[in-house]
């Protein structure tokens, strides 16, 4: 107890020296926060983008459908099921979806599109996919007889809104599946994939026309927190039958996106790494000047009698006590830019900009505020100047008191 | 004597010699085909968790010529494939539109079905299309038969390697059938049953369509009505008369 006390006075006796190596640390562990934040910022706006609206964050789906997507791999709507699910604290909300493809004409051209039957009302309140309408109105009802379609792909039908759409694909137990609708909007989505080849069709006109009434691919569950996935996904199975319904997250329905972000993270983890050298050469740099400069007081502190041990303890003792404060300054300081930077994310303009709408993510740099990332590198820095500040120790375990003296 | 001696052996032979393999498919050919045909059936299709039973009615006109229409469920009545030589239509109701199949999906399923578009319409014929070789004789539910290996003639639109079909060899109605691809795996079994006397003729009135790789897959036809012969204008199979039909 003493030991600290000797170091806490001692930090304090050259309060210069103690606020440039506590400066260091603070800028280092900004540093860090701010590069992983604005990094996983970056991915979670991708996913959020390309993930809410395909597949959803996590999906329900009946056991074997996700490696045999046929109709006939449907569920029946099940209230049960929907209340079960709904009552998870860390569920928000469901969307219910009946997912195919099938071969869309219009005119003379015919080309394979994806359908996705939807809740309009559901999809309006969740992802405000209303919003994304570009031309004529949006869905009304589960029943309404229309649909919207992709920008990309009424480009290419050459179709205006109130043509009309023929679909034509597989029903559910090999009934057929032929209809035709009416183009009520046109709906601009980011992701070129989707906006390509993407028909809506509210739910119920959706199962009509493939035979599947009251049947649904999946249902997509809306989460809490979208950092937490595989939790909930394990606390979703145990309340469900698992010998007929199936759990998948986005990363097992999307892994190339996955796959993207990690081989990008891998790139980012070798920047970070860089500034943690970077970091430790300036700590280490400090360090070495504070046990230099202290370098006579501590020959002289062993020629009256005191303990090479107890002074590399106190020494030791220092050093963390420095790096602690500039770490909760780092996280203090690094709270504070990321809060601002959340409220008011960057907006690209130019060139920036069409990169990211060409990828089919909104032109924002957004940051990231998962609580995980200023611990995770508040901590790295911590353990960093901890071991850096095992060489002012070994320095003074080995020192000659007479040639310290003299120095 | 001499020349006796050498003719007896001869006429002997023509005498007891068996049918050649291509005169034993013809024969079966000919048995099941007639100049025209008008038809009624049932198709079923079976799946290990699930079936879908349909009627439709058929009419066809020598290998030109067929049309297909299906009589029920009221899902999918009024549905109507037409072939016209090599062309097939196909008319859908619901969307009042006649589209014409692409080659590239005469391969695919027939409404779901284990047949393929190909199968419905089928443009190769079984003698000329193919060569035939005898393999021995074979004994299906108690009926001795032709067994027959067919291999498609180079020129012939065929997806298989080859064919061995089982031919009743009293009767001379096909049986079984055996379908290989290219890489001489067995894909499909098609079985004869249930032999009738229909439009004045002895003909097998259910068809078993078996897909082997798929556990629990079948696709069964039943003849419920057939007439041979009765005479169809060419006129008849037009896509304009695929929209009036009943």
């Amino acid at each position: 107890m003493m030991f600290l006390k000797i170091a806490w006075l001692n930090i304090w006796r050259n309060k210069r020296r103690t606020l440039i190596t506590a400066a260091s640390v603070f800028f280092a562990v900004l540093l860090a926060i701010l590069l992983r934040s604005m990094t996983d910022g970056i991915y979670e706006n991708m996913i959020r983008n390309i993930v809410s609206f395909s597949s959803g964050y996590l999906q329900i789906h009946q056991k074997g459908y996700w490696d045999e997507q046929s109709i006939d791999n449907t569920f029946e709507e099940n209230k049960d099921l929907n209340k079960n699910l709904l009552n998870n604290p860390d569920v928000t909300n469901i969307l219910p979806r009946l997912e195919t493809f099938a071969l869309a004409s219009y005119a003379d051209k015919t080309k394979g599109v994806l359908i996705l039957g939807i809740d309009p009302e559901m999809e309006k309140n969740v992802n405000s996919l209303d919003e994304k309408v570009i031309k004529g109105r949006y869905l009304e009802s589960i029943n309404d007889e229309a649909v919207l379609i992709g920008e990309g792909l009424a480009t290419q039908f050459k179709l205006k809104v109130r043509d009309t759409l023929v679909l034509l694909g597989k029903g559910y137990h090999a009934r057929s599946a032929a209809a035709k609708y009416e183009v009520k909007g046109i709906i601009q989505l980011g992701s070129p994939e989707l906006n390509n080849n993407i028909v809506y069709l509210p739910l119920q006109q959706a199962q009509y026309m493939h035979g599947a009434e009251n049947r649904l691919t999946a249902l997509t569950i809306v989460p809490n927190r979208v950092t937490q996935l595989n939790d909930l996904k394990s606390s979703i199975l145990k309340n469900i039958d698992t010998s007929r319904y199936e759990v998948m997250t986005w990363k097992e329905m999307i892994p190339e996106l996955n796959q993207f972000i990690e081989a990008d993270r891998t790139g980012h983890y070798i920047i970070i790494l860089i500034l943690y050298v970077i970091v430790s050469f300036g700590l280490f740099g400090t360090l070495l000047m504070m046990t230099f400069e202290r370098i006579h007081e501590f020959g002289i502190l062993i020629a009256i009698g005191m303990k090479k041990r107890s002074l590399a303890f106190i020494l030791l003792m220092e050093s963390l006590m420095i790096s602690l404060i500039g770490c909760l300054a780092g996280i203090a300081g690094g709270i504070l830019v990321v809060n601002w930077f959340i409220k008011n994310p960057i907006y690209f303009t130019g060139e920036l900009k069409e990169v990211y709408e060409n990828y089919g993510i909104e032109p924002y740099l957004y940051f990231s505020g998962n609580p995980e990332i200023f611990i995770v590198q508040a901590l790295i820095i911590l353990i960093l100047s901890g071991l850096l500040a095992f060489y002012p120790v070994f320095k003074m375990m080995t020192l000659k008191p007479v040639d310290a003296i003299n120095s | 004597m001499g020349i006796i001696l050498l003719i007896i052996p001869f006429m002997a032979m023509s005498i007891f010699q068996e049918p050649t393999a291509k005169e034993v498919v013809q024969k079966a050919d000919k048995n099941i085909r007639g100049e025209t045909s008008q038809a009624k059936m049932t198709i079923k299709i079976i799946r290990p968790t699930w079936s879908r039973e349909m009627e439709m009615k058929t009419w066809s006109k020598g290998d030109d010529y067929a049309m297909i229409l299906i009589t029920s469920p009221p899902r999918e009545e009024g549905t109507a494939f037409l072939k016209r030589k090599n062309e097939v239509w196909n008319w859908v109701p619901s969307i009042e539109r006649n589209i014409k199949l692409p080659p590239s999906m005469m391969s695919q399923s027939w409404m779901g079905t284990d047949f393929t578009n190909d199968d419905l319409v089928r443009e190769a014929s079984a003698v000329s299309d193919y060569d035939h070789k005898h393999l021995g004789k074979e004994t299906i539910s108690g009926k001795e038969c032709y067994k027959i290996e067919m291999i498609p003639k180079p020129s012939a639109a065929i997806v298989w390697e080859k064919v061995i079909v089982w031919i009743d060899a009293e009767i001379f109605l096909q049986l079984k059938a055996e379908f290989y691809d290219e890489d001489g795996e067995l894909i499909n079994i098609l079985n004869s049953r249930d032999i009738k006397e229909m439009g004045g003729r002895k003909i097998t009135s259910k068809l078993e369509m078996i897909p082997v790789d798929e556990e629990g897959y079948k696709t069964v036809i039943i003849y419920n009505d057939i007439v041979f012969n009765k005479e169809i204008k060419d006129e008849f199979f037009t896509t304009r008369n695929m929209k009036r039909l009943k």
